[in-house]
């Protein structure tokens, strides 16, 4: 149900029930005032009745004390019956002229009656005894109002005192007049009530003000009543309400008044009031709905335009117009709308910035770069054109961010893409795809050249970082669309290789060239793979046993990492170790060797066998800080010794940076661990740098040991390495010992230790065990 | 009390007798009547002397209120008051009115036993009550209701107690006398009902018809 409806519905429920519920209780409330309004009449009416009565009988007794002290009366008791009766006689019609009264009797104190005027019983007695005990007690008058011979009388009895001031009366004297139709009609008159006067148990009322007697029925409702109550009378279905008193009467023989009054006019008055209520509630609620719709709708008819707009912001539009002129909570509502779809939008846009560009350099990222060669792809089909996709990197980012720390490659990263940016026009896209990795699409195959000769010349000058100067120098693959790649990934791909092979070959830029060895080509992409490889478990080591000269027993391996992959077998380490140096791969392939490695040691150990193990590391890792540490680390997890392990760094790798490595090399030493300079004499070391190592073991390179006893010069070479070792400290490794007469000669020459083919090939794990349970005899034991 | 209770001996031989019989008459409320009528009423009883008995009317009253009379006593009404009187009396034993100028005497002979009221038909106030006795056994109750008759006959006799206001028996009580009650030499009457009301709306300090 809609809002709009709601309010409206709300509107309608609640002011037709107020308006229902107001006449309800007016109309009810009217009705009961009304009826007690009638009661009210009926009860003024009571009271003017009574007053009536009460006042004649006031006068009847006042007019009986004045006769009852009048001396022709007091004489007259004393004459004989018909003198009295004449008298009497005479008396009333007095009365009847001053008091309207209809009868005047006199009694005995015992109640019979001497003589009567007026009207007469017949009865020689007066009936109602009980008057004349209470009259006695109320100082010898009372009065009340009586049936007597079908008919009512009101009458008043005072005792006839003779003489006046005697205490006992000496008769009775009874004033009364008939309570007849006339009478009630005339009160009737007066208090604009219909009366009817009736006793207990009649059938009939005695007395009527109105023409119609009342209906059986309806006296018998006023006889079931108690007296001094209202009720309604039904008399032919109209509404009538009726007033039951009790007169002073006798009681032995109650009489009863009814006052009725018709409640007619008072109702007539009920509907009428009613109707205009109906009436004035009826155009209310038709004015209340004609509001609420006009409320209801000015609520929902903004809301349903925010909807609108909420709908549209949903499907992305931003731009819709709100309106500003609403008032109140709405124009609240709608501002903030406003400013909602405007944070929105920016929002958006700065998302779709981040989405779309490196945060770092600014530049466009690789997604973004995705979308533009999707582009030109399509633009290129479309105009049958052609165009460049280059990738190129930095040679040896890695480095910079080993020895200047990442936050200063970073530094190097923006200021080469200011470069870049500054030559940025319509003809080129560039963009970061991650790392060092740059790329650039020439949509112009012509102006490949010229553009990459562009970036070139970017880096003809060197970028300085902290007053470093530092050159870069690029390398740069290219390929073309369509002829290398109908992708943007494949394009991006083929545009690595050509990187790759770039790199390989050490040329500044490379075509991708399909016809090229493609196997090697995908192997270079597979070295990108290394780290995975790492964690596939695609390494293996390789170790070649390294025999004791002087003890004639073999006591070190030497651990050569070997990579299976499981579609192209076994790949060099020459391939990929340089590769892994550059993109800092090497920490994590180290890692794993040096942890294989000590395990393999510690099995051994467990074994008996006291064979020590020495690991190739590269430069790369000594430039790691905490590389000594993490060495000693992984050795206390194994309960080895430092003295178990000689780490082997290349003479060339070690010279190039001196001063680099000098402290990681320190630190080591001082764990404890062995360190040997591999490859030795090819790195053209003088004897002043060789000095300041602290190493233990210099390994002399296969060349010199190979042609050992041909040559004289390698001889002489090796002898006086040899020398020149010892006298610094230092023990002597020779390897590419290929010949027994090497072996020999090496001996002779007092070299410390010595490997090669001759001794044994570098074993896998399995031919190792094997092999080792050919030579146990000549391999070296833990000692007891 | 200005009449002391009357004591009549009689000598006669049917008289010989009881002495002394006491006569007590309470109110309903128990409190005791006085001057109140008792007297004793028997068959062929001698009657005491007639006498000339006044009733003055002084300072617009009757005085006294209440006179015992004998049977065929006389009367004497003697207006003393400086206004004429108009005495009347719709009584049966003594029905009668006449205007008495002030200073006058006017004698009545009571020959009919019962109770006279009398009025006054210029000063309504103004009431009398005079018993006409046929007995010589009769007096008013004293303070404490009570009356002493020193000797009383042994013949029938009835015992009337009145005063105007008895209530009880419209102003008359009479019980018959007893042997047993001869026996105790003394009755106690109590009336049933209270007394009525006075109706004569004067000031009441001289009131003696009301004790």
């Amino acid at each position: 149900m809609s809002l709009r409806l709601r309010i409206f519905l709300l509107f309608l429920v609640l002011i037709s029930g107020a308006l229902g519920f107001t006449l309800f209780i007016v109309n009810s409330n009217v009705r009961d005032a009304g009826d007690q309004r009638v009661f009210d009449s009926l009860a003024v009416g009571h009271k003017v009745f009574q007053e009536k009565i009460d006042s004649q009988l006031d006068n009847f007794e006042i007019a009986a004390k004045i006769l009852g002290k009048e001396d022709a009366l007091r004489e007259a008791i004393h004459d004989d019956s018909l003198s009295l009766k004449t008298a009497l006689g005479n008396f009333l019609n007095r009365l009847r002229q001053d008091y309207d009264a209809d009868l005047l009797w006199l009694l005995e104190l015992d109640g019979a009656i001497t003589e009567q005027a007026g009207v007469s019983t017949t009865s020689g007695e007066f009936p109602y005894m009980q008057l004349l005990d209470r009259a006695e007690s109320q100082d010898w008058s009372g009065r009340t109002i009586i049936p007597l011979d079908g008919h009512i009388y009101e009458i008043a009895i005072v005792g006839l005192f003779v003489p006046i001031s005697a205490p006992l009366p000496a008769h009775w004297m009874i004033i009364g007049k008939a309570l007849d139709d006339e009478v009630a009609s005339e009160l009737g008159e007066l208090t604009e009530l219909d009366i009817h006067i009736f006793g207990d148990g009649d059938s009939a009322a005695w007395v009527k003000s109105a023409v119609d007697s009342l209906p059986s029925a309806s006296l018998a409702t006023a006889h079931a009543q108690p007296a001094g109550t209202g009720f309604r009378l039904g008399i032919d279905n109209t509404n009538t309400l009726a007033l039951k008193i009790r007169l002073e009467s006798e009681e032995s023989h109650p009489v009863y008044a009814l006052l009725i009054k018709s409640d007619q006019e008072v109702q007539d008055q009920v509907q009428s009031l009613t109707t205009r209520l109906f009436f004035v509630g009826f155009v209310a609620l038709l004015v209340s709905l004609v509001g609420a719709a006009f409320l209801s709708n000015s609520i929902a008819r903004p809301l349903n335009l925010l909807v609108s707009v909420a709908q549209k912001i949903g499907r992305g539009e931003y731009s819709t117009s709100i309106p500003a002129n609403l008032g109140g909570e709405l124009g609240t509502l709608s501002k903030a709308f406003n400013t909602m779809q405007q944070d929105i939008a920016k929002r958006q846009e700065e998302i779709r910035y981040i989405a779309y560009h490196d945060t770092l350099t600014k530049l466009a990222n690789r997604n973004s770069f995705i979308d533009d060669l999707a582009q030109a792809i399509q633009n290129a089909d479309n105009k049958k054109q052609s165009f460049a996709v280059c990738i190129f990197d930095f040679d040896g980012f890695q480095d910079i961010n080993n020895t200047l720390g990442r936050h200063n490659g970073d530094r190097v990263l923006i200021a080469f893409s200011q470069r870049l940016l500054n030559k940025c026009h319509d003809g080129i896209k560039i963009a970061r795809l991650g790392g060092d990795e740059f790329a650039l699409m020439i949509l112009d195959v012509c102006a490949i050249d010229k553009e990459i000769a562009n970036i070139k010349s970017l880096v003809n000058m060197p970028i300085e970082i902290e007053r470093i100067a530092l050159e870069i120098r690029l390398s740069v693959g290219i390929s073309i669309y369509p002829d290398h790649g109908e992708t943007p990934n494949s394009l991006l791909q083929t545009a690595e290789i050509a990187m790759y092979i770039a790199k390989r070959d050490g040329q500044d830029m490379a075509y991708y060239e399909k016809q090229r060895d493609h196997h090697s080509t995908q192997r270079l992409t597979l070295i990108a793979e290394l780290r995975s490889a790492i964690e596939a478990n695609q390494m293996v080591l390789h170790y070649q046993p390294k025999l004791d000269l002087k003890r004639n027993i073999f006591t070190h391996v030497e651990c050569l990492v070997r990579w299976i992959h499981p579609t192209f077998g076994f790949i060099n380490p020459d391939e990929f170790i340089s590769y892994a140096e550059q993109t800092g791969a090497i920490r994590q392939l180290t890692h794993w060797v040096v942890n294989t490695a000590l395990d393999q040691c510690r099995r051994w150990k467990d074994d008996g066998l006291d064979i020590k193990v020495a690991i190739n590391i590269s430069a790369v890792d000594l430039t790691q800080k905490d590389f000594a540490a993490g060495v000693l680390e992984m050795l206390e997890e194994r309960e080895l010794s430092a003295g178990d392990v000689v780490l082997e760094v290349t003479e060339s790798a070690l010279m190039k940076d001196v001063d680099l490595a000098l402290s990681a090399l320190e630190a080591l030493r001082n764990c404890g661990v062995a360190l040997s300079i591999d490859d030795y004499g090819t790195g053209y070391s003088s004897m002043a740098q060789l000095k300041r190592l602290p190493v233990d073991e210099l390994k002399i390179d296969k060349s010199f040991v190979m042609n050992l006893h041909d040559d004289s010069d390698d001889y002489v070479i090796v002898k006086s390495t040899i020398e020149l070792g010892h006298n610094m400290g230092l023990k002597l490794v020779a390897e590419g010992v290929e010949t027994q007469a090497a072996l020999d000669l090496l001996t002779e020459l007092n070299c410390d230790l010595a490997q090669g083919y001759y001794l044994s090939r570098p074993l896998s794990p399995d031919h190792l065990d094997q092999w080792i349970a050919e030579h146990v005899a000549q391999i070296s034991k833990i000692s007891e | 009390m200005r009449y002391a209770i009357t004591l009549i001996f009689l000598l006669f031989g049917l008289v010989n007798s009881v002495l002394g019989f006491d006569v007590e008459v309470l109110r309903a409320n128990g409190k005791p009547l006085a001057g109140a009528l008792v007297s004793l009423h028997g068959e062929g009883m001698v009657l005491p002397e007639s006498q000339h008995i006044e009733l003055n009317q002084r300072e617009l009253r009757f005085d006294p209120q209440i006179t015992l009379v004998p049977l065929g006593s006389t009367v004497v009404f003697t207006n003393e008051d400086k206004v004429t009187h108009h005495v009347y009396s719709f009584s049966k034993p003594w029905r009668e009115q006449f205007r008495l100028k002030k200073g006058e005497i006017r004698n009545a002979v009571m020959g009919t036993a019962g109770e006279v009221a009398l009025g006054c038909n210029i000063h309504d106030w103004m009431l009398a009550y005079i018993y006409v006795l046929d007995t010589s056994l009769y007096g008013l109750t004293d303070e404490d209701g009570h009356i002493q008759f020193s000797a009383i006959p042994s013949q029938a006799l009835t015992l009337k107690i009145r005063h105007p206001r008895i209530r009880d028996g419209r102003g008359a009580v009479s019980q018959v006398l007893s042997t047993e009650l001869r026996e105790e030499n003394r009755v106690t009457i109590k009336l049933k009902r209270k007394l009525l009301p006075k109706r004569d709306q004067i000031p009441t300090d001289d009131d003696e018809y009301l004790y």
